[in-house]
């Protein structure tokens, strides 16, 4: 997503990043990754739940499938750190339009199940060329 | 909970960010919105 920055700003699309760890952990993270969206924090996991973001089960999380996204992570230089936060919370993705309607939502099927950029840019398109 | 819906409204939250700013769905009302929900960090 972040390799795609530029294009996402000028298709007209704001960023948020949400995050329910703590407040240092969160500020660490965003100044090690030069985050260039804001990362907001939802300790009590209030918008996770509203957002129907799910909580994994065991054989999810701990799938061996996961592994080489770790490990490709790491290739490309990233530094990992040991998990202090809950590693059952799966995270996802919400698209709202310019309306203030869901436009996209996806929630994660495991620890690295990230989506093609495209698929979630997919509904800006859409309405770009039929507008 | 009520899980969201395609084409529902999104639901309201206010959320600080890193820098003690604070976010709303509303607030990005006219243009596209990209909520990411992270997994835990690492």
């Amino acid at each position: 997503l972040r390799a795609r920055a530029e294009e996402i700003e000028r298709l007209g699309i704001s960023v948020l990043v949400l995050t329910f760890e703590s407040r240092a952990m969160a500020e660490r993270y965003a100044r090690e990754t030069e985050l260039e969206w804001p990362l907001l924090i939802d300790a009590s996991r209030a918008a996770y739940r509203d957002y129907g973001m799910r909580r994994g089960a065991a054989w999810e999380i701990w799938n061996p499938v996961w592994w080489g996204r770790y490990i490709e992570l790491m290739v490309r230089g990233r530094r990992l750190h040991a998990p202090t936060g809950d590693v059952y919370q799966l995270g996802g993705d919400v698209l709202i339009d310019p309306v203030g309607r869901i436009a996209l939502h996806r929630v994660e099927r495991g620890p690295a199940d990230r989506p093609p950029v495209e698929h979630l840019l997919e509904p800006v398109r859409r309405e770009a060329s039929h507008g | 909970m009520t899980r969201p819906l395609i084409g529902a409204a999104a639901p309201h939250f206010e959320l600080p960010d890193t820098r003690g700013r604070a976010h709303r769905p509303g607030d990005y009302r006219g243009r596209w919105l990209l909520l990411v929900f992270h997994r835990h960090l690492h």
